[in-house]
């Protein structure tokens, strides 16, 4: 599902060049949930940035189900966003002002009429996923934290992305709901959606069958879903 | 459907930010009732000019003595037209419909205890229609009446109303310079200018109350406006010869010619319009350089929403777009508001200062589809700042 080969990428800061990963080869398998770990500095965050086409690498090759996504152009990358990736934030990142339906419905808005039911529609399906059918019409203010999540992981999930990559998704959220969010995860996970989850929290990684363990830019630990 | 979806969107923040959104549509509310009043007031007073000038009457040449002067110094006219210039005009130039001459002086106007003084114009019969003067009751005189110098006289609005003030004023005897004088007809009013007049036999004037041989001025009328410039030429040649005018001498009389004078106060009218008009779109201008501020602000502010519509797939034309229609509502809203802010205006001039002003469609639309322009220009580069926006630096902007 996900390759990438001697990704590099580096960071100007004040003149000087940071290489922030440091030549970065893993694979990850269709229907894996892998949980992307290590202290703060470790390039976790940028390597999120990679797979979700948000940026592209200064060296290596990365292969999105199976095609070449590392020399894309940015309007190019936002298609590959639109179609095939849900991104889920740890501050939920909704519009405000915006029904939680609306929100949701998003997506499909940018990655044109692709067909099916209406954009409505699939955002009501998508919302009764993830068990918020009767909070469709409040805007994200009139929502609880948990609440919240599960719309960005409603929109997330519209466009059904080969991969969905969450950064940090409990870290805003209290224990309960953090649980409720990573059973979520579990459910797409058991039915065969790949997950990837940013995190420094172990017990998040807990949930995840796959590990992939970062420092200064390199992956020091692979720890792959038993098949 | 993504159109009005955009345009949703547009309106909610527009509507979220009530006040920031009325602030920057007021620059353009301004601007755009700025130009549609300062127009309304060109054309308002471009009809005015216009309805004058032309009042003189189309295809119209007026010959006039030239000046009698020494070195620049103007000392009164020549006495050289005659009547037989003006007949000769008739009977030789050709496409002349008709021709009057005319005599004109001002006159102590008696009617028993009511005094005024007004100009008197002696005319032939076709003045009138030349001239395009029209009777409201009574007649005008005959050619009759000017070949047997009948004292007869027709009256314009304001000197019946001086004379007479409400009463009826046919058949009344009014003494001119002392000579008695009935009143046969009364003028249709037209303007200021040629509503307090008294017009009579030519013959007359000339004869019993002026007592000259000379005549001030002749009218002709061309049989249509194209023949007008021809008519001239032959009319200037008719007369240099009739004078003796040597080849390379300047002429002792001369034309002036109704067309150009129609020009000239278009020619006027026009640059008055483009003065207004310009004065009026500069403030146009300033309000789209508070809607560039304002939508600066709004990017700024909205940046962390715009890194999440990146995130989910938004390509950059849509960005652009969504924020350019923001911007184009803020300027088309506040055009319309303008219009009706600029038509009120103009109706305000009319009733405080008593200047004619003419709202006309066509202006209307070309303040709008301005302040479009405004909205699409002045917004072009906040929204490009937008769409330019890199995803993650975006996200990451608290």
């Amino acid at each position: 599902m996900i390759q990438l080969a001697s990704v590099v990428k580096s960071y100007f800061i004040g003149g000087s060049s940071l290489r922030v990963l440091d030549g970065i080869s893993l694979h990850i398998k269709p229907g894996e949930m892998v949980a992307i770990m290590g202290p703060s500095g470790s390039g976790k965050s940028t390597l999120m940035n990679i797979l979700g086409c948000l940026d592209r690498p200064d060296a290596g090759q990365y292969l999105l189900e199976g095609k070449d996504v590392s020399k894309l152009s940015k309007d190019q990358l936002a298609e590959v966003r639109s179609q095939r990736i849900g991104f889920v934030f740890q501050s939920f990142n909704l519009l405000p002002r915006v029904t939680a339906l609306e929100n949701v419905a998003l997506p499909l808005l940018y990655a044109g009429n692709t067909g099916g039911s209406a954009p409505t529609e699939r955002a009501k399906v998508a919302l009764e996923v993830v068990g918020l059918a009767d909070r469709m019409h409040h805007e994200p203010n009139q929502l609880s934290g948990g609440q919240r999540q599960r719309v960005a992981i409603a929109r997330a999930i519209i466009n059904d992305p080969a991969i969905i990559l969450a950064d940090e998704p409990t870290g805003n959220l209290d224990s309960k709901s953090g649980k409720e969010i990573l059973q979520l995860f579990t459910n797409f996970h058991n039915q065969g959606r790949t997950i990837v989850v940013v995190t420094h929290d172990p017990e998040v990684a807990q949930y995840c069958s796959g590990r992939i363990c970062l420092r200064d830019g390199r992956v020091i630990e692979r720890k792959e879903t038993a098949a | 459907m993504l159109f009005w979806a955009i345009i949703k969107v547009a309106l909610r923040s527009l509507f979220a930010n009530k006040l920031r959104s009325f602030l920057a549509m007021l620059g353009i509310i301004i601007g755009v009732g700025a130009v549609i009043s300062m127009l309304a007031l060109a054309t308002g007073a471009r009809q005015k000019i216009m309805k004058r000038v032309s009042s003189l009457g189309t295809n119209l040449l007026i010959v006039q003595p030239g000046q009698r002067g020494f070195h620049g110094v103007m000392s009164g006219s020549f006495q050289n037209l005659k009547l037989e210039d003006a007949v000769a005009i008739l009977e030789k130039v050709p496409n002349v419909a008709q021709v009057s001459p005319v005599v004109r002086s001002s006159f102590q106007i008696k009617y028993f205890n009511k005094n005024t003084r007004c100009s008197t114009i002696g005319a032939d019969t076709s003045f009138f229609a030349m001239r395009s003067l029209v009777v409201e009751t009574g007649r005008v005189f005959t050619q009759g009446e000017v070949d047997r110098k009948v004292n007869v006289a027709v009256l314009g609005p304001a000197t019946v109303k001086n004379l007479f003030d409400t009463g009826d004023p046919l058949g009344k005897t009014i003494k001119i310079n002392r000579a008695n004088f009935e009143v046969i007809g009364v003028l249709k009013s037209k303007d200021e200018r040629n509503d307090d007049q008294i017009i009579i036999p030519y013959t007359n004037a000339m004869k019993k109350l002026l007592g000259i041989t000379s005549i001030h001025e002749i009218d002709i009328q061309s049989s249509s406006s194209e023949m007008l410039s021809e008519v001239q030429d032959a009319t200037t040649k008719l007369l240099r010869k009739r004078h003796r005018i040597n080849e390379g001498q300047p002429e002792d009389f001369s034309i002036r010619n109704m067309a150009d004078a129609i020009s000239m106060a278009s020619d006027f009218t026009n640059m008055f319009t483009f003065l207004l008009g310009g004065i009026a779109s500069i403030s146009l201008l300033v309000g789209g350089i508070g809607i560039m501020n304002i939508m600066l602000v709004t990017v700024t502010e909205r940046t962390r929403e715009i890194g999440v519509r990146k995130a989910i797939g938004a390509k950059e034309r849509h960005i652009l777009q969504q924020f350019l229609i923001e911007s184009v509502c803020i300027s088309g809203f506040g055009g319309i508001i303008g219009v009706g802010f600029g038509v009120g205006i103009a109706q305000l001039i009319v009733a405080m200062a008593d200047f004619a002003t003419v709202v006309e469609l066509q202006s209307v639309l070309m303040a709008l589809g301005f302040s479009a322009a405004v909205g699409i220009f002045f917004g072009y580069y906040p929204a490009l700042r937008a769409a330019r926006l890199d995803p993650i630096e975006a996200l990451r902007y608290e």
